[in-house]
């Protein structure tokens, strides 16, 4: 009983019409553990940004944001990472629990995208004195949060079940070329002022600074906590959701053609 | 060392209350996914 078995909810209810789930009470009992990790992780995380780890000398107190910036995106590309390999699974088999999947990464990847650029925007205005401007590293994020976006709309327009879930498998796959591109755009451009805290920074960027061993330990866990806690549980929510959304249409359609 | 501990609290609200915003609209989304069940069911016996 896990995850998998979770994620296997909309084939039962498709296949059988079922209004229940086919995981049962230890799923659902592992999910609430889960969720209360994740809530207790986040404290975690939030005791050692304000308390752990150091204060930045040049910064001053805003540096403390990096510990949530990084870890959101890190846990954003887990998410999206899951999309793809939902996406090839469901081409591969065309089982719609692997669409289920794909749909709950974009969804929670695209939510932790947005803390990502909002944390980002917000450390931004006291280091750099603005709110925005178009540096790679900043367009490239952006244009990852629109892509995902797009695929929300995008898949929400298409009403046959079966196009939905292809169109959206490629599109979930190919989309996940945004988030190498904004992975890897401060390492490979020479013009970015954002800074590459672990690596060499461009000679330009502004704002890094030197990661002392807390520091390091505070963005450790915070980057577990997100990737392999948070994550999954909201995944796994949205895919309980799913499920019963699934089943609900299909009590529908049954009642219909009756 | 610069003041920016206003930055810090607004940057850590945004944070948190996107996160809860995100997972009252899926408690939300199941309440009403057990509204709907609860209507269907009942149109169903009628």
């Amino acid at each position: 009983m896990s995850i998998v078995n979770e994620i296997g909810g909309v084939d039962a209810a498709i296949s059988a019409s079922g209004v229940q789930s086919r995981s049962g009470g230890v799923g659902l009992r592992i999910l609430q553990v889960l969720t209360i990790l994740s809530v207790l992780g986040l404290g975690l995380v939030l005791y050692m940004a304000l308390a752990f780890a150091g204060t930045d000398a040049e910064q001053g107190n805003v540096q403390r944001i990096f510990y949530f910036h990084v870890a959101s995106f890190s846990g954003a590309a887990v998410a999206f990472l899951t999309t793809v390999f939902a996406g090839i699974a469901y081409l591969r088999t065309r089982r719609a629990k692997w669409d289920s999947l794909a749909l709950a990464g974009v969804e929670v990847g695209t939510m932790l995208s947005i803390i990502t650029l909002a944390t980002g925007s917000i450390w931004a205005r006291p280091i750099w004195n603005t709110w925005w401007t178009w540096d790679p590293r900043l367009t490239s994020a952006a244009i990852m949060v629109l892509t995902y976006l797009a695929y929300l709309m995008l898949r929400s327009g298409i009403e046959n079940p079966d196009k939905r879930r292809a169109f959206a498998s490629v599109y979930g796959i190919f989309a996940f070329a945004t988030v190498v591109f904004t992975f890897v755009i401060i390492r490979i451009r020479p013009d970015t002022i954002h800074p590459t805290v672990i690596g060499p920074s461009a000679t330009n960027a502004q704002g890094g600074f030197e990661m002392a061993a807390n520091m390091g330990a505070t963005l450790g866990v915070a980057s577990i906590v997100f990737c392999c806690v948070l994550v999954p549980t909201l995944m796994w929510w949205r895919i309980r959701l799913e499920n019963q959304q699934e089943s609900i249409r299909q009590m529908r359609e049954a009642s219909l053609s009756a | 060392m610069p003041e920016t501990t206003n930055f810090l609290i607004l940057g850590l609200t945004v944070s948190l209350g996107t996160l809860g915003l995100y997972v009252f609209s899926l408690y939300w989304r199941f309440i009403n996914v057990r509204r709907d069940r609860a209507t269907l069911a009942s149109l169903i016996e009628e």
